[in-house]
């Protein structure tokens, strides 16, 4: 039986489709009360789909298939990641179309306020860190992809289940035990994963956040204490456009926004082995307070 | 920047950074952009001189031909102006 959701993500409306039991379960568990019925939001900005794949892979070793609009843009993967296979579909959704916003593969995070971009590649630790800081005092914005206005400079909320792998699975749950987490998926090309929903206030839902700074974090269980090197600005932009995915498809607009985020914002490269090192040197060093 | 404005290709828009770090340009036409680490005065001085052939550092030189390489000036007006 196929069940179909109006998703509340801001500033996103998704309408999901499934015919699978698994996606919904962990759609309910993580997204709760943005999960809608079909035709409660006014508008919907991208038509999505989680389903069985049909033929042989519906029965032998069963496959689950993404889809976007009718496109099929991700292979389908083994039946028991269709949920994590959601989440990715959702990222591929906005990367390959959003141009009202400038997107960056980046973590960001905001405490009174002002937010910190964490870009990173895979196998930076930026998702456990992220998970550390969002049940810690910090409000996530968005643990996979940054959304910024290019008029304002602003970041906006998009915030998302936190996609955790491996080894940070076991630290998560002995650090958050009563947090919401999805099933586990596993053996995906990232290894086993698992998403958790951070806590989140009402009020900051649809909130925008200054952007403070432009953190880059490398996790590094081999030192003892946190090493911080802080960025010129044109080093911060170079690293920063790497990890922009449409700046340059909006012109001059993408130009202008990632130019004044470097700008108003302090950059560092940190090398950690403790989330509570990464919290500590960025709300004493790095965040105003008034 | 109007003094830069002379050598650069249409579409080509320039951040020189407060902090004086670096120029960074960007190519709407192509969607190339290229972080310098010269200031704006420095970069109009290396391609003023270029353009009069004054002789350049190996640095600037290497700078200079990704600039017209990756098209954010043209190469014509430099070999006119010299």
């Amino acid at each position: 039986m196929t069940a179909t959701y109006d998703v509340l993500i801001p500033p996103f409306n998704f309408r999901v489709q499934t015919d699978i039991a698994l996606v919904e379960q962990n759609l309910h568990t993580l997204y709760g009360q943005q999960v809608l019925p079909e035709g409660t939001l006014p508008f919907i900005d991208y038509h999505i789909a989680v389903r069985h794949s049909t033929g042989l892979r519906r029965w032998f070793r069963p496959q689950a298939s993404f889809f976007c609009d009718q496109h099929e843009p991700l292979k389908p993967l083994h039946l028991s990641q269709a949920f994590a296979m959601l989440e990715w579909g959702m990222n591929w959704t906005i990367a390959a179309h959003e141009l009202q916003h400038v997107i960056v593969h980046s973590g960001i995070l905001a405490k009174h306020n002002q937010a910190i971009l964490f870009p990173a590649p895979p196998g930076s630790g930026k998702s456990t860190m992220s998970a550390y800081l969002a049940f810690n005092g910090w409000r996530l914005l968005s643990d996979e992809m940054a959304v910024i206005d290019p008029e304002t400079f602003e970041a906006i909320p998009f915030a998302r289940p936190i996609c955790l792998k491996n080894k940070s699975i076991d630290l998560a749950r002995s650090w958050f035990p009563d947090a919401p987490f999805s099933t586990v998926a596993k053996d995906t090309h990232k290894g086993d994963v698992i998403h958790l929903s951070a806590p989140l206030n009402e009020d900051d839902r649809f909130a925008p956040a200054r952007i403070k700074g432009i953190v880059f974090p490398k996790y590094n269980p081999d030192i003892t204490d946190i090493q911080i090197t802080q960025l010129n600005q044109s080093q911060a932009m170079h690293e920063l456009a790497d990890n922009a995915f449409n700046f340059s498809l909006m012109a001059h607009r993408g130009f202008k926004a990632l130019t004044h985020v470097v700008e108003q914002a302090d950059s560092y490269h940190i090398e950690y082995r403790d989330a509570a090192d990464v919290k500590a040197f960025l709300e004493q060093e790095v965040l105003e307070y008034v | 920047m109007s003094q830069l404005s002379r050598f650069l290709q249409a579409g080509v828009h320039v951040h020189p950074f407060s902090d004086r770090s670096g120029t960074v340009l960007f190519n709407e036409k192509t969607t190339q952009m290229l972080t310098v680490f010269f200031t704006q005065d420095k970069l109009n001085q290396v391609l003023s001189d270029y353009s009069q052939q004054i002789p350049l550092s190996a640095d600037e030189l290497s700078m200079v031909k990704s600039l017209i390489r990756q098209e954010f000036i043209y190469q014509e007006p430099l070999q006119q102006a010299s």
